[in-house]
């Protein structure tokens, strides 16, 4: 195999006020022509920036490119002006991006989007380029190519947008195809679809992928070669199975098992009398708003006759993928959503609904997703803490004191009240956010996806808190996530949903290796990196005997 | 938070503002100690230019002093703009924050009302509110406030409505407190930055539009106002240029001021922004 492209000691600078100088420090890198290399940092790692320096797509004024080179094909990049970029970009490289509605334009039909793509380096007439276009959209096995291509990106599902990205970077029959987290804002098995079609056309085509990931389990799945960046740097570079099975590099060990094995970990005791939430028939419809005097518009069935317990002290992970209702039936136990029927027992008692029973709000907390939007910018901690707790009824000083008691619990020290949550990192904004939800001493924890917006070292010391504090405080908790490996590592029991649905309710252990429905059988599959899982457990094995 | 002074000695704009506010708040208050007695008094001699002996800024047709004249017209001008400006913003906020907040039926009536007084060309419906009633302060304030709260009410609600929906909002809900608490103390001084901006430039177009209204002569004749010292000189000036140039010129002060004061506040008030040094 030969070389296609070739980075020799790159450096890219950061704007001077940034909190370190240089996005890429030294990097030296080979890509081979067809293979897949991986490329695998946490955020901030300058993976992208390392990525977009060979396409040519930094932003000139704030990143630009102080020493070393890359050379594509022979070529040295760095020397490229502008228009040789053009004639490099779309016709030997092609990018996908994570995003894909951002990355089409959503007023252009997706048929003219890709032949855009084939126009914009010469190909053919027009009847010609529409031929082209449907093959590429045949090839990127998109639905009915006759009528999609007149579609708009709004129309299609992320799946698909994400497909119509693949066809356009393929247009043209790249040498180098980069692809820069592009299955990150999918579902699991929307991904190992695109993560199957990517494989596929990489064969077919003959073109090297540079896959940029944080997710080792989808690195296990599609790499031959691996390197791994921390703070700009390159800490390791080698085949998959060396990377991932002896890495060298202390910093690739830690963040390789940080990722959660998938498969059940000590069952708790079964729990017995009665569950402290009982879920009955629970049915929630979502109207579109008209205007009343027209007809209602279509409905959808959120919640479709939920039935669902949680017992004392018990954790129960619900998976589903996006739209299944899964968020919609959080919002329900904790208060934020009212719902049209069906029923919620919480300690025998019946809940009836959002702003009614103020008495027992406290009982029921939540931790949120996002840890920079769950936060109130203009409040100090201190605040975000304790005004919950003071509005329910406890002294001041008492409500200080719990405080303190929590944040020195979730791993932060007092000065942290005097702060904005500006002042934190994501991880730490979500120590906060769960510090909140403790103050106000609830028996029953719903957590929205806590960890799906952190880097996965971060997430694994997020999840080992939970687990900490459940253990100690006997919490019941619901544990909402799209991620079967972070369920199997926290959850005793674990719950499937699917379009409003419950499809599946069995102990981890059951549903991880005998999953009865079909759909929980087609999320299991879909979970990336299984093959390196059973590998890694077998290694696990011998190592303990 | 940064503190006021380091914000000064970044943003030397804020710092050029909020001196010549300062100057002319001085001279608004202190107008009866500097220039005691009736502004409209015939002093000296009619048509002084400016710098004469005595007479700064000069004297009108009539020698009446137009310093004078300036300093207690900065007192009513500010007043109406302060006045204003702060009714505006107060039913501006309200109506905003509830329609964005509660959404729906809510959110459709308001804004249905908003947009009434929208469509309305504003200055032309103070001018007739103006004809109709009695000029009096009052009237003044109320007319050019009828037409300022709409554009609040509306950057209010987009602002809300996007608050609304965010989880530190959800969380203060799951956490028990009640809606308007919710609304005052975790909404609404999230929206703070972007109304004190409006507000800022809010009360310079008062400012205009109330010297709008005083040199088409409608205003209030027993107030020396910047608007109506404009008007009268206007008729003389190829004679005394000085009569609406002065006035002209404190008008754009003020706004220029106002504007950058705003600025500088914007600056202050968002956490975020005085953090932007230290974090990327």
């Amino acid at each position: 195999m030969t070389a296609l492209v070739e980075i020799e000691n790159l450096s890219v600078a950061l704007p001077d006020d940034a909190d370190r100088h240089l996005a890429v420090e030294r990097v030296s890198l080979r890509i081979d022509r067809g293979e897949v290399l991986c490329l695998v940092g946490e955020s901030g790692s300058g993976k992208s920036v390392l990525a977009a320096a060979i396409a040519g797509l930094l932003p000139p004024k704030q990143l630009r490119i102080t020493g070393g080179n890359i050379r594509f094909d022979g070529v040295d990049v760095t020397r490229l002006s502008e228009a040789g970029f053009r004639r490099l970009r779309g016709k030997r490289i092609g990018f996908i991006f994570q995003e894909p509605m951002s990355a089409l334009n959503p007023v252009l039909a997706v048929g003219r989007q890709i032949e855009e793509a084939l126009a914009a380096h010469d190909n053919g007439d027009r009847t010609e380029r529409a031929a082209r276009v449907l093959e590429l959209v045949r090839a990127t096995r998109l639905p009915d190519p006759e009528n999609i291509v007149h579609r708009y990106p709004h129309q299609l599902s992320g799946g698909q947008r994400q497909r119509v990205m693949i066809a356009m970077a393929i247009a043209n029959e790249p040498d180098l195809l980069i692809a820069d987290e592009p299955t990150t804002a999918l579902d699991v098995t929307t991904q190992a679809e695109i993560l199957r079609l990517i494989l596929d056309i990489r064969q077919r085509l003959g073109l090297a992928v540079l896959f940029i990931t944080h997710d080792f389990g989808v690195v296990a799945d599609i790499a031959d070669r691996v390197s791994v960046m921390k703070e700009g740097r390159m800490v390791e570079t080698g085949t998959a199975t060396a990377v991932l099975e002896q890495p060298r590099d202390p910093y690739t060990r830690r963040l390789i098992e940080a990722v959660p094995e998938l498969h059940a970990g000590v069952a708790m005791k079964s729990v017995a009398g009665d569950p402290l939430l009982a879920v009955e028939g629970l049915v929630k419809t979502y109207h579109e708003r008209r205007a009343p005097w027209r007809q209602a518009g279509p409905q959808t069935r959120a919640l479709d006759g939920i039935g669902l317990a949680i017992g004392r002290g018990e954790t129960v992970a619900l998976v589903g993928e996006s739209g299944s209702g899964k968020t919609t039936l959080g919002q329900c136990i904790v208060g934020l959503a009212d719902w049209d029927a069906g029923k919620l027992r919480f300690d025998g008692r019946e809940l009836a609904g959002t702003a009614r029973e103020r008495a027992l709000r406290p009982r029921i907390q939540m931790v949120f997703q996002d840890p920079f939007a769950s936060l109130n910018p203009r409040h100090r901690v201190r605040r975000i803490l304790t005004e919950a707790a003071i509005v329910n009824g406890l002294p001041r000083e008492a409500a200080e004191e719990r405080m303190l008691g929590l944040l020195s619990r979730v791993g932060l020290d007092a000065a942290a009240a005097d702060r904005f949550p500006h002042a934190f990192s994501g991880g730490q904004r979500q120590r906060i956010g769960l510090a909140r939800a403790l103050m106000l001493q609830p028996e029953l924890l719903v957590a929205d996806e806590p960890v799906s917006a952190l880097d996965v070292s971060i997430q694994a010391q997020i999840l080992d808190l939970l687990a900490e504090i459940r253990r100690d405080l006997g919490l019941s908790m619901l544990f909402i996530t799209h991620d079967l490996r972070v369920a199997s590592a926290v959850a005793d029991r674990i719950v499937v949903m699917q379009e409003g649905r419950i499809v599946e309710d069995g102990t981890s252990g059951q549903v991880l290796s005998r999953p009865r429905s079909a759909y929980a059988r087609a999320l299991l599959a879909a979970v990336p990196g299984l093959g390196w899982d059973h590998r890694r457990r077998a290694a696990d094995r011998t190592a303990a005997e | 938070m940064a503190g006021p002074r380091e914000i000064l000695s970044r943003n030397p704009g804020a710092a050029v503002g909020t001196a010549l506010l300062a100057a002319i708040l001085f001279l608004a208050v202190f107008a009866d100690l500097l220039y005691p007695g009736d502004p409209w008094r015939m002093a000296t001699r009619p048509n002084l230019p400016p710098f004469s002996p005595g007479y700064l800024l000069g004297t009108d047709m009539l020698g009446r002093d137009l310093a004078a004249g300036i300093a207690h017209g900065a007192r009513v001008t500010l007043l109406i703009a302060v006045a204003v400006t702060g009714l505006a913003v107060a039913f501006g906020v309200a109506v905003g924050a509830v329609a964005g907040y509660f959404g729906g039926r809510v959110d459709d009536v308001a804004m249905r009302f908003t947009e009434f007084f929208q469509t309305i060309p504003s200055f032309l419906l103070t001018v007739v509110i103006v004809a109709i009633v009695a000029p009096s302060l009052t009237s003044i304030i109320l007319a050019i406030a009828l037409v300022s709260w709409p554009q609040i009410a509306r950057l209010v609600r987009a602002e809300v409505l996007s608050l609304a929906s965010k989880d530190f909002v959800s969380a203060a809900r799951v956490g028990g407190l009640s809606t308007p608490r919710i609304i005052w103390s975790h909404v609404l001084p999230n929206v703070l930055s972007p109304v004190i901006v409006a507000a800022s430039l809010m009360t310079a177009t008062v400012i205009l539009i109330e010297s709008g209204i005083s040199f088409l002569g409608l205003g209030n004749r027993a107030f020396v106002s910047w608007g109506y010292l404009l008007g009268t000189g206007r008729t003389a000036f190829r004679v005394n240029w000085w009569l609406s140039t002065i006035p002209g010129v404190a008008i754009f002060l003020t706004v220029l001021s106002l504007n950058l004061v705003g600025d500088g506040l914007n600056d202050w008030l968002n956490p975020r922004s005085s953090g932007r040094s230290k974090r990327g």
